[in-house]
């Protein structure tokens, strides 16, 4: 569920801005500074602090075979010690400074931290300079390396990691990279100039969100944010218009893999499907969200037929609104003694999602409720809720979210059974399966993990 | 000596308690209720029932965490399970119920407009579970399954076997959450038998956080909880253990890194020193963290916390490909924290970071009911709602005093590649 920002609002007008701010929530405030910077504040006066949140529009859809993994590294060498405080970690400290991290994913890479909302002016000078150093210490960039490489290791430690990286070379075919977040191998050949390179296409405040939120003051805020950034230069390029994205070739075909792991103490299933996005089928990307939460009830049919019979003992779908190309995504935790009989179960319930029995007007009115209630959730930890904002703007729009319950509340039984149809029965899948040696052994799962003829 | 504050590492269970309003207590009808207003759409209710590990026999693991989820899944008499799974859906009531070391707890979330639908499923799960047999089994199997994921978790595991090592023969070597066969042989009667033994007024209490009337609260307290029979109550103490240098404990796991561990002793909750020792724990992660990771790249993650349990504990942890190198990282940075200490500057940089965690934690209703209750439990809720004013009172003499107190021996734990983990042996204290 989310979308991306479009391009006008990198340009936008004194008349469109008022535009877009009016459909805004009356806490949340929008404005561009002259070099591109969208600067967004939310005001909640719950409890004195101030997170601010900085996103560019990249992440691994921007990768290259050879940059897989430099944006996660680029992001995170803002967290080094820089001309205006030499003791970065120390002068956070100093500023009262916690939940400082970095984030990279699909669409967008982000760097942020919450601090006490009295010391927000030190806290934008504190991001800014992050912001403006120019990585030169080969060291500290060794260093980071190493981090990352570590941070890797720890990955695959878990026995969920072979599933994720076998689905996505089994997915997005031979652009795999520009869904993964980090290549090791990428990372460890890592220079100065080859981040350099990366930072100079993306990292510029014309492809940036600045967010500022928490017991703060919206003018105020754009004062200060005016005064600290206004002399970060922008690019005169668009970055996705000079280094276009190249489009996922589609599936032809079921394809299904078995995944081993002496780490995986229960099996796994995971059958994706290439989904809507917000450039090519908006409209089904809000379906795509209605029908995730009706299929989830426990009341569902899927959710009878797999866990309520005992095939299962989870059964989740969902989707992941994307900008280009979204994974529809359905993860089964089967009962070990039944997988074959799960893996039956599973497809014949795929064939017949589009049935008019599948779902009723109550599980449609209750999944419509039930996104409305999430939205409230995500409200309630501001220092949290930075993310989702950061997450709609670089995956879809800001006025995305705010039409979103809307949307969703439009969504009729007849746009669900057509999304179905688009998207999911008989359409190409790839389904995997994990699990250890001692198990494949015992199921012998190539003789019913495939597809029907 | 490097002087570090982390963000992640501070962030250890127990916060400050302020926020939006002052937290109050009272009592309905023999029941302890701690009522903290909120001015969010989020309302989060917790019934506790006291005790944890110490109210079974290690041979039902996991019957009290069993009960409480099943109570909350397996039918009541009110609403057959498909009914309360129906309702909990149609209005996004989240309701389920746990156990471990301390307490146990039945909890529910949902917004305001749909609290008195989540009451009625939380004072049904509480009062008149059913335990049908077929959604038990159901559910045993899942507890099962999701229990073998968790623990494929290696910080997980690290964790369980931390404390199963430094508390050994004590009831907090008992995993809460139970063994497959004994969670296997635990009957529909077994559960309603012990859900009977949690109904006690003074085992119990409650904590509310949100947007609620007080007097609305009474009331639906009293009337939906009353009848709670009140008998005595005595919570069991487990002591603290003694620890030495020499106690290492492997196990081998198939991995692409290792993980390390280190638990050390820790000041009681309500202790005087137990403030200012979260203090130190703080800059000694600070210090683990900038040197293991930063300065050495030995380690993605590495720091310190504290498990502020009624027996609380410390521990040291890094991921590592040299568990050598690690260990012998984790004790230096120690051994230098308790040779040189704080100072002044150092621990106001601590303390403001730790006013904004707290803040941060009060955030979510849910957050605030925790902290609540894990106060509550470790000594009384008071002490978790002015930790912002006793933080603030701490001085360096304090820190570095209750640093060398308290920490002496250490209780190794290592999960780590077969290959890597042989020989482990435990460095120098």
């Amino acid at each position: 569920m989310f979308k991306r920002i479009f391009l006008f609002l990198l340009f936008i007008s004194p008349l469109s801005l008022l535009q877009a701010q009016s459909k805004l929530p009356g806490n949340i405030f929008l404005r561009t500074l002259p070099n591109g910077l969208d600067v967004l504040v939310v005001e909640d006066n719950s409890v004195p602090l101030a997170t601010i949140n900085i996103s560019f529009k990249t992440g691994s859809i921007t990768n290259t075979q050879n940059t897989c993994g430099l944006n996660s590294l680029c992001i995170g060498m803002l967290m080094k010690n820089n001309k205006d405080y030499s003791d970065f970690f120390y002068n956070a400290g100093g500023l009262g400074i916690q939940h400082m991290n970095t984030l990279s994913s699909e669409e967008s890479v982000n760097f942020y931290f919450t601090l006490p909302s009295l010391n927000l002016s030190e806290g934008l000078k504190f991001m800014n300079s992050a912001l403006r150093n120019k990585a030169t210490d080969t060291v500290e960039l060794e260093k980071s390396k190493n981090i990352m490489v570590n941070q890797l290791l720890e990955k695959a430690s878990n026995p969920s990691y072979a599933m994720y990286n076998a689905m996505l070379n089994h997915l997005w075919g031979d652009l795999y990279y520009r869904k993964r977040t980090s290549d090791p191998v990428v990372v460890k050949s890592a220079t100065i100039a080859s981040l350099d390179s990366l930072k100079n296409k993306y990292y510029y405040p014309n492809n940036a969100l600045l967010i500022i939120a928490g017991d703060v003051e919206h003018d105020n805020v754009f004062a200060l944010a005016e005064k600290v950034y206004s002399d970060w230069n922008s690019s005169n390029f668009d970055p996705f218009q000079q280094w276009p994205i190249p489009e996922f070739k589609p599936l032809f075909k079921p394809d299904y893999f078995i995944v081993e792991s002496p780490l995986a103490r229960m099996p796994s299933i995971t059958i994706e499907w290439q989904g809507p996005d917000t450039r090519t089928d908006v409209a089904s990307t809000y379906t795509a969200d209605v029908f995730s939460y009706i299929v989830n009830q426990r009341s569902s049919k899927l959710n009878e037929a797999l866990v309520q019979s005992g095939l299962a003992y989870s059964a989740t779908i969902g989707y992941l609104t994307l900008k280009h190309v979204g994974p529809i995504s359905l993860i089964i935790t089967p009962n070990p003694e039944k997988i074959k009989e799960c893996m039956e179960e599973v497809k014949r319930q795929l064939q017949i999602m589009d049935r008019d029995d599948y779902f009723n007007v109550a599980q449609i009115e209750t999944a419509k409720r039930m996104l409305n209630i999430k939205k409230i959730r995500e409200e309630e930890i501001t220092s949290d809720f930075v993310h989702v904002l950061s997450f709609w703007w670089a995956s879809a729009s800001l006025n995305y979210f705010n039409g979103y319950n809307d949307k969703l509340n439009k969504v009729s039984k007849a746009d669900l059974k057509n999304y179905v149809t688009k998207y999911i029965k008989n359409k190409p899948y790839c389904a995997g399966l994990l699990m250890s040696p001692d198990l494949k052994e015992k199921v012998n799962p190539d003789t019913f993990f495939k597809p029907n003829n | 000596m490097k002087k570090i504050i982390t963000a992640i590492f501070l962030v250890v269970n127990i916060s400050t308690l302020r926020a939006q309003t002052e937290t109050q207590s009272f009592y309905a009808d023999g029941i302890k209720v701690i009522f903290k207003p909120t001015t969010k759409k989020v309302i989060n209710v917790r019934m506790y029932f006291r005790g944890g590990v110490t109210n079974y026999p290690s041979n039902q693991a996991g019957i009290e965490n069993l009960t409480l989820d099943a109570a909350t899944k397996c039918g009541t008499k009110k609403y057959g399970a498909a009914a309360f799974r129906d309702t909990s859906d149609k209005y996004g009531i989240l309701i389920y119920g746990k156990s471990t070391y301390d307490y146990g707890f039945i909890e529910v979330n949902c917004i305001s407009e749909y609290l008195n639908k989540g009451w009625d499923l939380f004072a049904e799960s509480v009062n008149n579970p059913t335990f049908e047999e077929s959604e038990l089994k159901l559910l045993k199997d899942k507890k099962i399954s999701s229990y073998q994921s968790y623990e494929a978790d290696p910080y997980n595991r690290l964790e369980e076997l931390q404390i199963q090592n430094a508390f050994k023969n004590t009831s907090y070597a008992t995993n809460p959450f139970g063994t497959e066969d004994a969670l296997k042989g635990l009957s529909s009667e077994d559960l309603k038998n012990y859900h009977k033994t949690l109904l006690n007024k003074n085992k119990i209490f409650i904590v509310v956080v949100g947007n609620v009337d007080r007097q609305e609260l009474f009331e639906k307290i009293l009337l939906a909880f009353g009848n709670i029979p009140s008998q005595p109550y005595n919570p069991v103490d487990i002591p603290q253990p003694v620890l030495n240098n020499t106690r290492v404990l492997t196990e081998g796991r198939d991995l692409k890194i290792n993980y390390v561990g280190a638990v050390m002793n820790c000041p009681a909750f309500i202790s005087p020193e137990y403030v200012p020792f979260r203090m130190g724990v703080s800059g000694l992660s600070g210090n683990i963290y900038h040197y293991l990771r930063t300065e050495l790249n030995m380690s993605y993650n590495a720091g310190a916390l504290t498990n502020p349990l009624r027996t609380p504990y410390a521990s040291m942890y890094a991921t590592t490909n040299d568990i050598a190198g690690a260990m012998e990282g984790l004790v230096k940075k120690l051994k230098s924290i308790k040779s040189e200490g704080l100072d002044d500057e150092w621990l106001q940089h601590i303390k403001n970071t730790y006013l904004t965690t707290s803040f941060i934690n009060d955030q979510s209703a849910s957050a605030i009911t925790a902290n609540l209750g894990d106060a509550e439990v470790a000594g009384g809720w008071q002490y978790g709602e002015h930790l912002t004013k006793l933080v603030q009172m701490v001085t360096v003499e304090q820190v570095n005093n209750a640093l060398n107190f308290y920490i002496g021996g250490l209780s190794w734990t290592v999960l780590g590649n077969p290959d890597a983990i042989q020989g482990v042996k435990a460095p120098a204290n």
